[in-house]
């Protein structure tokens, strides 16, 4: 499923459903004046769904760069099969060094902390704020103010509103998806300072317009939602007693 | 300068349990210009990272990860080495990064008789969500249908134990978790600690694949903390007192007499100074994420002059 966020960014989404929830598994597209960027390869489970897409958005040419925010598995397994489909693809890993380590031999290292043109679009990669794995990355792509967080700013979701983004939400945020994916997925949670992680989230985004961020794991998050979200995150990060549990 | 992941190396760790390292070489002082190493590193020597796995031989033979695919045509052949021409019975993955868990496929399609052995509960609140999914692709050769591979494959929990023979593994919930899926391993007849990703350090190249006492210099806190702030990146914005609190669970409810982590030196002796040497390095990384650092660091990385807001 295709959801178009900006003028000329896309959503690429697969729902993995749970007992409860659903969870998303999220690429997004990126079609620039001089080339299209993938950000990110979804799962392999979703494999065919994912090229079909991406084959239809890009007329059948495949995107000119895959630019990868978690170089880890299963988000990188599909890197081999995009270039079995479209030929050669310029992959940019989530690590500075040896990407063959993390599974990717044919990919460049990562750039960091400066705007890099992938497809001539301006994007500036960064070390994440709060990521699950050291071989991650987020990028913030300067023309449509979209902040890519893999990992980070994830939520379950209830059926039926997959491909709504959260200011569409008719109920706003379920605490709980957010609560619960936190507690599934960042197991240092209850070691995070929440006063520091919530400053350095307010100075970024004090300099950075975000127009939405981009998780692999959620609805993404418009500009209006982004406080709402971060003050849950830190209140999970400051209870120790899960909610879910109250 | 080309860098490539070096050969393994293996070493006997006590009766029955190898170690196997390969060392990722990071270059010179002067190719690392960002780093303060002039403690513990000469201008002309080399800076390594590591990955390590482990191997125990015994009535039953375990390996606990398998180092990184571009060592896939050394690592089944060092294995057989080890083990004599034994099979393998059991692969355990401390978890899915292809980092440790990068030739899995490569070691079953060589010993089909070996059972995988793989987290099976994430390590924070919940059971994770579609583990059984992302469990199985844990190599970019992940074969197209995975139920066609002949291995059992299992998925284990903290608590639960193995009896190799002479030696009994347990596998544990790790205090320093990162990903969501790491369990860490002990070994009862020795008291080892597998600790996976904590209590790492990078290492200089005079010293591979040696003992944390053998060393030709002390480890620095630099060398700890340099390895801490790339693998746990969240600890630049950790509450010091659960992370006291997390190595004081170590001390008293490990009490190991040796540490042996993926990414650094086996610890035999004095094991109380490098978790101290861990503190320090904590604490240090804490202030990369006080606010004055971060804002000062964040307004240049965001906000170059070349890029319109």
């Amino acid at each position: 499923m295709t959801t178009q966020l900006t003028d000329d960014v896309y959503w690429i989404s697969s729902c993995h459903p749970d007992e409860q929830y659903h969870m998303h598994m999220s690429e997004y597209l990126i079609q620039g004046e001089e080339g299209t960027v993938l950000v990110d390869s979804g799962s392999s489970h979703y494999r065919e769904e994912i090229v079909a897409e991406i084959d239809r958005l890009t007329d059948g040419d495949g995107p000119d760069v895959v630019l990868l925010t978690h170089s880890t598995l299963p988000h990188t397994e599909n890197v081999p099969a995009f270039e079995d489909e479209w030929g050669e693809i310029e992959t940019i890993a989530a690590t500075g060094r040896f990407p063959e380590v993390v599974g990717l031999p044919g990919a460049k290292p990562r750039q960091l902390n400066r705007p890099v043109e992938f497809a001539g679009r301006p994007i500036t990669c960064i070390h994440p704020l709060l990521t699950d794995v050291t071989v991650s990355q987020w990028a913030f792509d300067h023309d449509s103010g979209v902040l890519f967080t893999a990992e980070a700013f994830g939520h379950y979701h209830e059926p039926g509103v997959c491909t709504q983004t959260t200011d569409e939400l008719a109920n706003g945020f379920d605490d709980l998806h957010i609560d619960q994916f936190y507690r599934d997925k960042i197991p240092f949670v209850d070691y995070l300072d929440e006063d520091t992680l919530g400053a350095a989230f307010e100075t970024m985004f004090n300099i950075l317009d975000v127009s939405y961020v981009a998780p692999i794991h959620g609805n993404p998050v418009a500009r209006e939602d982004i406080d709402d979200y971060l003050e849950r995150v830190m209140e999970v990060i400051e209870n120790p007693d899960p909610v879910l549990e109250a | 300068m080309a860098q490539e992941v070096a050969p393994p190396e293996h070493r006997r760790l006590s009766d029955g349990i190898y170690w196997t390292q390969e060392c990722l070489p990071l270059g010179t002082l002067s190719e690392l210009e960002r780093f303060d190493l002039e403690q513990w590193v000469e201008p002309d020597e080399e800076v390594h990272g590591c990955q390590n796995a482990y191997l125990f031989s015994d009535e039953q033979n375990l390996l606990f990860d398998t180092l990184t695919q571009p060592n896939s045509d050394h690592v089944v052949d060092l294995i057989d080495e080890l083990l004599d021409g034994e099979e393998l019975d059991y692969l355990v993955i401390s978890h899915p990064e292809a980092n440790h868990a990068g030739n899995t496929f490569t070691i079953l399609e060589a010993y089909p008789d070996a059972t995988l052995l793989v987290p099976g509960e994430a390590a924070g609140y919940g059971r994770g969500h579609s583990a059984e999914h992302e469990l199985y692709h844990i190599a970019d050769e992940t074969p197209e249908d995975v139920e066609q591979v002949p291995n059992e494959i299992q998925y284990v929990e903290p608590g639960e134990s193995i009896d190799l023979g002479t030696h009994t593994v347990e596998f544990e919930a790790p205090p320093f978790p990162d990903h969501s899926f790491t369990l860490w391993m002990s070994e009862r007849t020795t008291n080892t600690l597998f600790t996976v990703d904590w209590l790492g350090f990078l290492h200089q190249s005079a010293n591979c694949v040696s003992f944390a006492s053998e060393l030709d210099r002390d480890v620095a806190t630099e060398q700890v903390f340099r390895f801490h702030a790339l693998a746990f990146p969240w600890m630049r914005f950790a509450d010091l007192d659960e992370i006291e609190r997390a190595v004081d669970d170590v001390r008293e409810t490990f009490d190991p007499d040796v540490i042996a982590p993926a990414h650094g030196m086996v610890m035999t002796e004095e094991l109380d100074a490098y978790l101290d040497l861990f503190l320090e390095a904590a604490e240090a990384l804490s202030r990369e994420g006080e606010q004055a650092n971060m804002e000062s660091k964040l307004e240049y990385i965001l906000r170059p002059p070349e890029v319109e807001q």
